[in-house]
């Protein structure tokens, strides 16, 4: 939804208290401090969570039970109930069938968009937070500047003139329409250099300066893997992003080969009941459904690379 | 002049930049001035309008007519009081959940993890089916229940706008900061923690006296994120538009400038409105950095 | 996100897949225009049925290859277009709704084509769709489908509470009162909140007349007498919940299959989406007039589409031959109802056997729902005009209208400000309004 920004980078500050107040040695396992408090029972603080996962997932229920239900079913029977017949996985085959299966390739359009894009965009923005964090160059202060810029434009103002600008070049109705402004993620510029400021201490670097160590070896064999967490962090952003995005793909694309899964679910739903084509909806209801578990694996695999990843980031 | 190693860094930090720069350049410059371009013109036409559209110059017009539309300013209205309902539930919700996540009592937090942060992955179009079903009088099970204990609330009445927008927007962020504020948790260093037992802080002291102060840097960064965010906020109340009246068309800032391009195409207007609504951002940006700065010197 | 409001508007596109079967004549034939017989055709519709109609023309019309991109229906496909006329990638063909077809000519988006398809239009439509795309002395575009309204009401309900089909309004009043008395759960009507159409429509049946033209200015009086009578009738069956407030797509549609909507004014299409959307009510559902202020027939179009030749088309001669097929030609017409769904209303009346013809009307109890719409569309009033700027009217309504239900803001109040900011974005496009 939103970008931050600041004139200098003020976060980069507090980071570094982090590093004195003791190197980032991870600890292993929360569980090695139990210390029940009078307070915060084990059973209360379940509670308190299950109670926010109930907030979380009360929507999440919605579109699953009515993911299962049949068409006279959705309108019929309350959104948190179940419907009288269980209709899921003729819904699911409807899905994948349709229009000679597109929804495939709407899904495998927005994991090229969305992921090789953000993953392209996390290296340029990690790259770039590094040059301006650790080395010296002309003119640093404002060129950062001007990025920040980037962050403060609404990204929904920005996807007309980039539409005029792409049918200049020929690139409206094409996959580079989408892609290319994929991979421009200005607040990823300005958390990597909060990132580098953090995990990347300047001895190391002294260090490696010292010992002969080219500096873009030095970026390359040093800093970046310690920058791991921001790597998945930088990346999980743009993902979401980019997955989210509506407007660009909207005015960029019209083949219907191309659209992410996002529009094309938008496409189904803009015209299902205006125009008498309920099966349509209730596309788009289990579209949605399916669309959530690439997001879902990415997250698990994420959680997973988080924690080996601060481990690795850690400075011995 | 400069030395071998200041010559080594620049090079190397035209090759790390360049990527970004030349991306950065197209995608986002590019437009950013061609936007600043088209806010200096209008698009007019004639009598009755068949007989074609000119451009015309008009400077800074659009900005004037922006700033002088009492809609666009409300906006800003609009947005302060929702950052006041806002921010504090969500940052201070997503911190409480994550130093409960890391507080070592609980069972299954992959589990929380990702529950919590389900609402960002759902299509901002099933977002939308669902919180009107949710907010619809009559049609909503949540109201229907409220009801018949007894409590009548109008989740689309013009008193409760605000927050039934910040429901949504707390809904769909709080895991995605949860999660933020956890990364950070787990890197605080162990050693500090212990001291801080040895000390005989409890469970709460720790959470607040040690380890809020040490994820401080990603609070920053979420609320920066946030408030820059919730200047441009424009997808939540836009889910409860049509369902509630007292949601205008111009609500907040960034509503304006989307019925400006895309309900009465007149997108110099909509490019000034969006250019003084990034003005705005960078300085309370500028404002909440000095702040939380300040805040640290002690 | 505003996705809900754009698809909102989209609702008021009659533009359903329709139906055709049979077929009629058509006065086409032996249009002195000259035919294109080769090129290349982009077509955008958001129009179910429309890649059909595309595939139907290529296979009859060897010469002429149309491709089809579907787009989004509602506010963000107009976005679209407008982006696309400017940045010179616009199709040779689209679909325009009525309401917005005048803001399309005056933003001047539009190929002119009193040349081309202007003759096909003086010759095969009636003055009432014509003046919707006949604008300042010259043809913008090539009406596709009308939308004349009906009433639709539970036959079950109505006979087994002893309600009587309204005539007139004051009837329909007093019908909202037996059903909520008959149900505390049931309504007897809708007012939609996030759609104006129908609202416009209901102004336009009682005789308003919110646009003009007077020489070369535009005349607007959204707060003229019969609006005005529209807007206290309407908000005053809302303040008195005799009607629901609802958004018009799955709130409606689930107030309807949950047997809380038991009447509602709608157009011709709304026959087919409510066979689709809610099947298992068959047989339950009648068709009627809709009730007029005096006892005597006239009505109004809520919906409605066109087709349009964008400026900057590649082919104009091409698209102007293809949307000649498939708006004049009964085999086109059919092929827009080859799905059998739909309860679209040509706008051609010598083609409504076709349309006719490919709708099953088992759900309405075989009830000849066309006969209906026929006479509502002899009795569309005359003289209404769709105004420049109706993306700021529209929204200027939609704007407050959810209001009404609570008594926070009287109908003709809102339409006295939509007034005002229709008049406002007319003259800052440098438009003249009469005084």
């Amino acid at each position: 939804m939103s970008e931050p920004t600041t004139l200098s980078a003020p976060a980069s500050a507090p980071a570094r208290e982090r590093n004195s107040a003791g190197k980032l040695d991870r600890r292993p396992a929360p569980t090695t401090r139990k210390q029940p408090s009078a307070l915060l029972s084990k059973t209360a603080v379940t509670a308190i969570l299950a109670l926010a996962a109930l907030y979380t997932l009360l929507p999440m229920l919605w579109l699953i039970m009515s993911s299962t239900k049949s068409r006279q079913d959705l309108f019929a029977t309350n959104g948190f109930a179940p419907g009288h017949g269980f209709a899921l996985f003729s819904n699911l085959s409807h899905l994948f069938t349709t229009d000679n299966g597109i929804y495939l390739r709407w899904i495998i359009n927005t994991v090229l968009y969305a992921g090789l894009g953000a993953l392209l965009a996390t290296v340029f923005s990690v790259a770039a937070g590094y040059a301006f964090d650790k080395l010296a160059f002309p003119a640093k202060e404002k060129i950062f500047a001007l990025v920040l810029i980037g962050v403060m434009v609404p990204a929904t103002a920005m996807a007309i003139p980039l539409y005029l600008i792409a049918a200049k070049v020929g690139l409206v109705n094409t996959y580079w329409g989408v892609f290319i402004p994929g991979l421009v993620f200005p607040f990823g510029v300005y958390l990597a250099r909060v990132f580098s400021a953090a995990y990347v201490p300047d001895e190391v670097l002294e260090a490696a300066r010292l010992d002969g160590a080219g500096e873009f070896k030095a970026f390359l064999r040093i800093a970046f893997p310690m920058l791991g967490p921001a790597f998945v962090t930088i990346f999980l952003f743009q993902f979401t992003q980019i997955w989210n995005s509506f407007f660009l793909p909207l005015v960029m694309l019209s083949d219907q080969k191309l659209y992410p899964v996002n529009l094309g679910l938008y496409d189904w739903y803009s015209s299902a009941l205006s125009q008498g084509h309920p099966e349509d909806y209730l596309l788009a209801v289990v579209g949605s459904l399916v669309s959530v578990a690439p997001l879902i694996i990415l997250f698990l695999m994420l959680q997973r690379y988080w924690k080996a990843g601060m481990t690795a980031g850690a400075v011995k | 002049m400069a030395s071998p190693s200041a010559r080594a860094q620049r090079r190397t930090a035209a090759l790390l930049l360049a990527p970004f720069f030349v991306l950065f350049a197209a995608a986002t410059l590019a437009p950013l001035f061609y936007a600043g371009w088209m806010s200096l013109f209008t698009t007019r036409t004639s009598g009755l309008g068949f007989g074609g559209t000119r451009q015309v110059f008009i400077g800074l017009g659009n900005y004037v007519t922006a700033l002088a539309d009492p809609a666009f300013r409300n906006g800003f209205l609009t947005i302060a009081a929702y950052v006041a309902v806002y921010i504090p539930v969500m940052i201070g919700g997503a911190l409480v959940l994550a130093l409960l996540l890391d507080s070592a009592l609980v069972k299954a937090r992959s589990f929380f993890q990702l529950a919590l942060f389900l609402p960002h992955a759902v299509p901002g179009l099933i977002a939308a089916l669902i919180w009107v079903y949710l907010y619809t009088p009559g049609l909503s099970p949540v109201i229907s229940f409220l009801n018949s204990g007894g409590l009548h609330v109008s989740f689309l009445s013009s008193g409760n706008a605000v927050f039934s927008a910040a429901n949504i927007a707390v809904w769909e962020w709080i895991g995605y900061n949860m999660v933020i504020f956890y990364a950070a948790l787990q890197a605080v260093p162990r050693e500090t923690l212990d001291a801080g037992r040895i000390d005989g802080a409890g469970g709460i002291r720790t959470a607040l006296s040690i380890k809020v102060p040490m994820i401080r840097p990603a609070i920053a960064l979420a609320l920066l994120f946030t408030v820059i965010g919730s200047i441009q906020l424009f997808t939540e109340p836009m889910v409860i538009y049509s369902a509630s009246g007292a949601i205008g068309s111009s609500w907040t800032p960034n509503m304006y400038v989307q019925t400006a391009a895309f309900t009465r195409g007149d997108f110099g207007q909509a490019a000034a409105a969006s250019l003084l609504i990034a003005l705005f951002a960078a300085a309370l940006s500028y404002l909440v950095t000095r702040f939380s700065r300040s805040r640290r010197q002690p | 996100m505003f996705r809900r409001r754009l698809t909102a508007l989209a609702c008021s596109i009659s533009a359903l897949g329709l139906l055709v079967a049979g077929c009629g004549s058509s006065s086409s034939g032996g249009s002195p225009a000259a035919q294109k017989q080769t090129g290349q055709v982009t077509f955008w519709s958001f129009v179910k049925g429309s890649d059909q109609v595309a595939a139907a023309f290529n296979q009859t019309h060897p010469g002429i290859k149309v491709t089809f991109q579907t787009v989004p229906s509602g506010q963000e496909y107009y976005s679209k277009l407008e982006n696309a006329v400017k940045a010179g990638t616009a199709p040779d063909v689209a679909v325009v709704e009525f309401p917005q077809l005048p803001e399309f000519a005056t933003q001047g988006m539009l190929e002119n084509l009193d040349s081309t398809l202007g003759p096909v239009v003086q010759s095969d439509f009636p003055d009432s769709v014509r003046q919707l795309v006949d604008l300042g002395g010259h043809t913008w575009g090539v009406p596709r489908d009308v939308a004349p309204l009906m009433l639709y009401y539970r036959n079950d309900f109505f006979a087994a509470h002893k309600i009587a089909v309204p005539k007139t309004w004051d009837e329909y009043q007093t019908m909202t009162q037996q059903v909520k008395a008959a149900d505390p759960m049931a309504r007897g009507g809708v007012l939609f909140t996030d759609n104006p159409g129908l609202l416009t429509a209901l102004a336009w049946q009682a005789g308003a007349q919110w646009f003009g033209t007077k020489g070369d200015a535009w005349q607007v009086s959204l707060d003229d007498a019969a609006s005005t009578k529209v807007a206290d009738y309407w908000g005053d069956l809302a303040q008195h919940d005799l009607v629901s407030s609802l958004t018009t797509l799955d709130p409606f549609w689930t107030s309807v299959q949950q047997n809380r909507t038991v009447a509602y004014v709608c157009a011709s299409w709304c026959a087919g989406s409510q066979q689709a959307t809610v099947p298992d009510q068959t047989g339950k559902w009648s068709v009627a007039p809709v009730p007029t202020w005096d006892g005597k027939p006239a009505s109004a179009m809520y919906g409605g589409s066109s087709f349009v030749i964008p400026k900057g088309a590649k082919d104009s001669a091409a698209a102007a031959e293809f949307i000649k097929w498939i708006t004049t030609d009964p085999a086109g017409m059919k092929a827009w109802v080859a799905s059998g769904t739909s309860s679209m209303f040509p706008a051609d009346p010598q083609l409504v056997p076709v349309t006719k013809a490919a709708f099953q009307t088992g759900y309405f109890g075989g009830q000849d729902i066309y006969a209906v719409g026929s006479s509502s569309y002899d009795a569309v009033v005359p003289g209404w005009t769709w105004g420049p700027v109706m993306g700021t009217t529209n929204t200027a309504i939609v704007d407050q209208i959810s209001n009404v239900a609570g008594g926070g803001v009287q109908l003709s109040a809102i339409f006295a400000d939509a007034q005002q900011a229709t008049v406002k974005d007319i003259e800052h496009r440098g438009m003249k309004v009469a005084p």
